[in-house]
């Protein structure tokens, strides 16, 4: 006992860097391995409280802005509404497969590697994990983690991101992934290069999981590469949203995503 | 006066980690392709500390702050593991460049107290390491090498200056 309390009179300082840094990395490793196991995430509810406090003062100060792009938005919907209602009975026959619902973004990271935000709804509205995030025009990212009365969205901006989309009048499928520190611009991968693409093609995703709906536009092919030695093409693509300004999200609730997953797994077993 | 000198720094304590959280992690200059300059300032309560505080103490405040901040950018771990490299260094720092009179024994390391040559010294270096350390383990990686360096040199002459404007502002006297 009195050797111990000689060795930590010794070496006290470095024994307790040793300790606190293996602690906090060990905290870190957690954290990176999934997302589940986020140990302080942001659904925790008084930094929520505090945050959306603070939002709410930056929400008043911009809210020209916001009125102005929600009154764009509504227009656009009611242009929608109208052109529906001319052919009715031709196209609304079919359920309706996808809700949306509204909510306001109450903080988000966008200049780190691995970027998230947070909404104000949660179970409450019937938020649930894995849904995706759209904004005005362009997708935002996909729910991981839903607390009453907020959710967690894992942002396109981050280095785990693989979006299934398309270039617009081929069906190759590729993965949209973020690459580099640029907010503006995504990868998109594994469209094989014998497909002919060119500057300028609108890039959309293809539906093929049952996060986003198919032919969402999300923007347009910037450069066009191919790495030596690869069989596919690598595609900037310039975003048409402004991820870190948005201050509005929609979350796509798909009715039939419970059948379509249901489904699959029988093919599985 | 032992007293007042922990009332000071736990004042201390909740303003910076208040002002990083709230105030210096919304402000960002993103160009296009450059996005390298945060603020990070909350460093400055090890800084400021007593010479004199036990450093097995100042190890756990650092854990203590970088928690603190980590709630706030939601990343566990990242904020506290710089904060205890930065109280580490601050220890093995003071024996490295103790003036030849030595240390008086309450005081906190500021520019009236040691001069502002040796204070200058002391803070960029501190905040030097605690900017590579904390953007090391946020890539959690070498591969990005350049992005690192790059974060670490923005960041630093950013957050030097806005802690410099601080001080000036403030002069703490303990």
């Amino acid at each position: 006992m009195q050797n111990i309390l000689l060795l930590f009179a010794k070496f006290g300082t470095h024994i307790t860097f040793l300790f606190f840094t293996v602690f906090s990395f060990l905290l870190i490793v957690n954290y990176n391995k999934s997302q589940k196991a986020i140990f302080i995430n942001s659904s925790n509810y008084y930094v929520n409280k505090l945050d959306s406090r603070m939002s709410r003062w930056q929400n008043y100060l911009s809210l020209q802005e916001v009125n102005d792009s929600l009154a764009k938005h509504n227009s656009e919907l009611m242009e929608h509404f109208i052109n529906f209602r001319s052919i009715e009975g031709v196209i609304l026959d079919s359920t309706v497969q996808y809700d949306l619902l509204p909510a306001r973004v109450i903080r988000s990271t966008y200049n780190l590697r691995n970027n998230h935000f947070t909404l104000d709804i949660g179970k409450k509205q019937a938020v649930e994990k894995d849904m995706g995030v759209l904004s005005e025009d362009g997708i935002l990212g996909i729910v991981k983690n839903v607390s009453n009365d907020f959710s967690h969205v894992v942002s396109i901006l981050n280095s785990q991101t693989r979006i299934s989309c398309t270039v617009k009048p081929h069906a190759y499928p590729g993965n949209l992934m973020w690459k580099n520190l640029d907010p503006k611009h995504m990868t998109l991968e594994s469209i094989p290069k014998h497909v002919s693409i060119s500057i300028g093609d609108t890039v959309v995703t293809n539906g093929y999981s049952t996060i986003f709906p198919a032919n969402i536009e999300v923007g347009t092919v910037a450069e066009v590469k191919i790495e030596r030695g690869s069989s596919n093409y690598s595609i900037k693509v310039a975003l048409f949203n402004n991820v870190p300004n948005s201050k509005m999200g929609y979350v796509i609730k798909n009715q039939l995503a419970d059948q379509q997953k249901t489904l699959e797994n029988i093919g599985n077993e | 006066m032992n007293n007042s000198v922990v009332v000071v720094n736990t004042i201390r304590f909740f303003v910076l980690v208040i002002g990083q959280v709230l105030v210096f992690k919304r402000i960002a200059f993103n160009w296009s392709d450059f996005a390298f300059i945060h603020f990070i300032i909350y460093p400055l309560f090890l800084i400021l500390l007593p010479i004199k505080t036990p450093r097995p103490l100042v190890i756990f405040l650092g854990f203590l702050i970088g928690l603190c901040v980590d709630l706030f950018y939601d990343s566990p771990g990242i904020h506290a593991s710089a904060g205890v490299f930065t109280a580490y260094a601050r220890g093995v720092l003071l024996d490295f460049i103790e003036p030849y009179e030595g240390y008086n024994t309450n005081d906190s390391p500021t520019a009236e107290t040691l001069g502002i040559g040796w204070f200058m010294t002391f803070s960029s270096i501190l905040f030097g390491l605690h900017l590579l350390w904390y953007f090391s383990v946020e890539a959690f990686s070498f591969v990005f090498f350049f992005e690192i360096l790059l974060n670490t040199i923005f960041s630093f002459i950013a957050s030097f200056i806005i802690v410099m404007l601080l001080l000036l502002i403030f002069r703490p006297k303990r």
